[in-house]
């Protein structure tokens, strides 16, 4: 089967929440948290590694009861690929071409809301985002350990939470 | 150095999680315990040890110099001397360790206030602000609930977690420990669904202009406010979904708290009144 035309989501090392329109994944690799919006959560979806990109539009345009062009589906691939919620990288249609171009050509075309994946880190310590706590009593000087802002450091030089 | 056999031992349980506390000294033994207790506003219980799994220790030694060396659950670890500003660390790393262990329970880094019989969560981290918006919202007659954590528990009630204020009377100042009272606020006692989730963060001048946002933009921005999102992820999710399914959430920058606490009041009842 030809990849370029049959993508195929990650399943491993993902976390996957469903939410009304959306879909949340935590990436337990990258320790980044994405949230699909419905379009790119549709694609994302029959991302079978059967069902090839001219099918995914014709799927979702009869969902949405309007013409998709394949060129939107991509556009979902390549923020897909772009999240590394692929099982393997796909060549990207626009290769060469900005964002902002390939977005007004099929905005300006789409009656479909166009893909969107927005991502946000998550703290990798346990006790990182929770205190600036120091490793070791008296790494804590004046602030100057990396999430203790001024101030917090108590006259033993100690990070205070 | 002391032996085990001299080593004075518990076992705290709280929110789900257990740790075994250890001291071979006395005072120092009580004092942890004390501090434990207020760092999780006594909702812990302490027990046997007893000989069964594993589990973290804090573990607290004093050396032949008199310093004592600390070890936190092999989280954190040091030593010290002079306890001065310990306590205050200690407090905020027995916390940060329960609230990242527990497998039961959601914290998420906000303050939290009580309105209309729901919750108006605030999230975001240390010295951001969110103490002088929740001080300003009590004064204004919400019922206090934290301002460090929204603690949610499976069914996605937001419960109390009512410590003191920490009030900055200084930017280079560490917190001081305020009563809501003398805001002239109450505490807030049960848990309650979630009304409104709130991100906001102040910027000189800005007016508090809110906007919708949907509930998977609410999950993803709070998911560096959450203790912590990669341990117990899972869990953690369908929380945050259970939660704020319920609310309205919403998204602006704020200018100077005063202003801002009544505007957001005002906001939710108009809510309510345009659902009614």
């Amino acid at each position: 089967m030809n990849n370029t035309q049959y993508p195929l989501a990650r399943t491993n090392g993902l976390v996957v929440q469903e939410v009304p329109n959306e879909v949340l994944v935590f990436d337990m690799e990258t320790n980044e948290a994405h949230c699909l919006n419905e379009t790119a959560a549709m694609v994302w979806k029959y991302c079978d590694g059967e069902t090839s990109v001219a099918k995914i539009a014709e799927i979702l345009g009869s969902s949405k009861g309007s013409d998709v062009n394949d060129d939107l589906v991509w556009l979902a691939i390549d923020q897909l690929n772009e999240h590394k919620l692929l099982e393997s990288r796909m060549e990207s249609k626009f290769a060469g071409r900005s964002r902002r171009e390939v977005l007004r050509k099929i905005g300006l075309a789409s009656m479909v809301a166009l893909p969107l994946i927005a991502s946000m880190a998550a703290p990798r310590s346990v006790m990182a985002q929770a205190s600036c706590t120091c490793a070791n009593n008296g790494a804590c000087r004046n602030g100057s350990l990396p999430g203790c802002p001024t101030g917090s450091c108590s006259p033993s030089n100690v990070c205070v939470p | 150095m002391s032996s085990n056999n001299n080593r004075h031992r518990t076992l705290l349980r709280a929110y789900g999680v257990e740790a075994i506390i250890e001291a071979d000294d006395r005072n120092i033994f009580e004092k942890v315990k004390a501090v434990a207790s207020k760092a999780l506003v006594g909702r812990l219980t302490f027990g046997e040890v007893g000989e069964s799994a594993e589990r973290p220790v804090y573990s607290f030694l004093t050396n032949d110099s008199g310093t004592v060396e600390f070890n936190i659950a092999d989280v954190t670890s040091g030593e010290y001397k002079d306890d001065f500003g310990f306590e205050r660390f200690l407090n905020g790393a027995i916390r940060s360790h329960i609230a990242a262990m527990s497998k039961s329970w959601v914290f998420l880094h906000a303050g939290v206030v009580e309105w209309r019989g729901k919750a108006i969560i605030l999230p975001g981290h240390s010295h951001k602000g969110k103490t002088t918006l929740v001080s300003e919202l009590i004064r204004l007659g919400a019922g206090y609930m934290s301002d460090e954590y929204a603690v949610m528990d499976e069914n996605g009630l937001v419960h109390p977690f009512e410590r003191d204020l920490g009030v900055r009377f200084a930017p280079d100042e560490g917190p001081t420990p305020v009563d809501p009272a003398v805001f002239g606020g109450a505490r807030a006692i049960d848990p309650v669904e979630a009304g409104m989730i709130v991100f906001t963060g102040f910027v000189k001048n800005a007016e508090w202009k809110p906007e919708t946002i949907t509930l998977g933009s609410g999950i993803l921005e709070s998911v560096p406010e959450v203790i912590p999102f990669s341990f117990n992820t899972e869990f953690v999710l369908k929380v945050l979904n259970t939660t704020f399914n319920r609310a309205i959430i919403v998204k602006s920058d704020r200018g100077e708290a005063l202003d801002t606490a009544p505007k957001i009041l005002e906001y939710f009842d108009q809510l309510i009144i345009d659902v009614r």
